[in-house]
C-alpha cells in the first residue's frame, strides 16, 4: 500500500514536470485558466494577502481631504483599469487577465464583491485594499504603488474606494478633477 | 575585450540624477488639467444632502475654491442659491444672519 502511494506520487510529480516543460499550457491572456489553476492561484493570492494585511491599522477614512486627494490619484492611476461611474469597460479592463475588478460598482459582472472580497468587515476590506495598492499583485497587471507613494497617499485612495461605488458621474468628476491652475492646491 | 570601469563619482552622479525621477508628487500625475464641474453640483438635488456626508463635504470644499470664478457668474440662478444652502449647516437654515 505504501509502495503504491509512493509510485503514484512520483508518477504525478513526473507528469507535472513533463507538462510544465512541454509548453502546452496556454499562456495568452485571452485564454482563461482552467478551473484547477484558477482555484490554486486565487487561493494562493487571497490567503497571502489576508495573512500579510491582517495587522495593518486602519486610520479614520471619512475625511473630505482624503477623498479629494485619493479621488484625483484614483482617476490618474486606477480608473483606466478599474473604471469609473458611467463606464462599464475599457481596453485594459477587457484585455487584462485576470480582469481587474470594476471598483466603481459594488458587484462586478460575476456578482462577486471584489471591494471586500468575501469579507463583510469594512476594516478588513480597507486593510486588503491598502496592501494591494501598496504592494501590487504578481503577474496580474496590478503594480506596487508603495515605492513611489507614501502611506498617506495610499490611505487616501483607500478612503476614496469606500465612497466610489455610490458616486454619480458628476460627483466623481468633481471629486477627481485635478486642476493645474493652482486653485484648491492647499488640499 | 573592452573593459569599462565605473568611477565612483560617475556612479554617484548617475544615482542622484535618477533619484528625483522616482519621486511621485501629485503634480506629476496631471495628464490633463480639468476643472471640477461645480455648476453640476449646484444643480443637484440637495434635499437629502448634509454636510456630515464626507462626499458632500468634499464636493463643497472642492467647489469653494471655484465659487467666485465658476459659480458667481450664474449668481442669480436657483442653482447658486442651492449651492449656498448646502454650505450652510441644516440647523442654521432659519438663521438669516448666517
Amino acid at each position: 500500500m505504501k509502495k503504491t502511494l509512493y509510485v503514484a506520487i512520483t508518477a504525478t510529480l513526473l507528469a507535472s514536470i513533463v507538462y510544465l516543460y512541454s509548453g502546452k499550457y496556454p499562456m495568452g491572456a485571452d485564454v482563461p485558466h482552467n478551473k484547477l489553476t484558477y482555484w490554486l492561484l486565487e487561493t494562493l493570492r487571497e490567503r497571502s494577502i489576508a495573512t500579510a494585511a491582517k495587522d495593518i491599522q486602519v486610520p479614520p477614512l471619512d475625511s473630505p481631504d482624503l477623498l479629494l486627494t485619493g479621488g484625483a490619484d484614483y482617476n490618474d492611476m486606477c480608473a483606466t483599469c478599474h473604471l469609473q461611474p458611467g463606464t462599464t469597460k475599457s481596453d485594459l479592463s477587457v484585455g487584462l487577465y485576470p480582469a481587474p475588478p470594476n471598483l466603481s460598482s459594488t458587484l462586478d459582472e460575476h456578482g462577486h464583491n471584489h471591494a471586500s472580497d468575501g469579507d463583510s468587515n469594512p476594516d478588513q476590506a480597507a486593510r486588503r485594499q491598502f496592501w494591494i495598492i501598496k504592494h501590487g499583485i504578481k503577474a496580474s497587471g496590478m503594480p506596487a504603488w508603495g515605492p513611489t507613494h507614501d502611506d498617506q497617499r495610499i490611505w487616501a485612495m483607500v478612503a476614496f474606494l469606500q465612497a466610489l461605488p455610490e458616486l454619480s458621474v458628476d460627483q466623481y468628476q468633481i471629486l477627481t478633477a485635478r486642476d493645474s491652475s493652482g486653485v484648491n492646491s492647499h488640499h | 575585450m573592452m573593459k569599462i570601469e565605473l568611477h565612483p563619482v560617475i556612479a554617484i552622479t548617475a544615482t542622484l540624477l535618477v533619484a528625483p525621477a522616482q519621486a511621485h508628487s501629485p503634480s506629476e500625475h496631471i495628464t490633463k488639467s480639468e476643472k471640477p464641474n461645480c455648476e453640476a453640483f449646484a444643480q443637484m438635488d440637495h434635499s437629502s444632502m448634509t454636510g456630515d456626508n464626507p462626499v458632500i463635504a468634499a464636493m463643497i470644499k472642492k467647489c469653494m475654491g471655484y465659487k467666485d470664478s465658476e459659480i458667481n457668474h450664474a449668481s442669480d440662478s436657483e442653482g447658486q442659491a442651492e449651492f449656498q444652502d448646502v454650505n450652510t449647516p441644516k440647523s442654521d437654515h432659519t438663521d438669516s444672519s448666517h
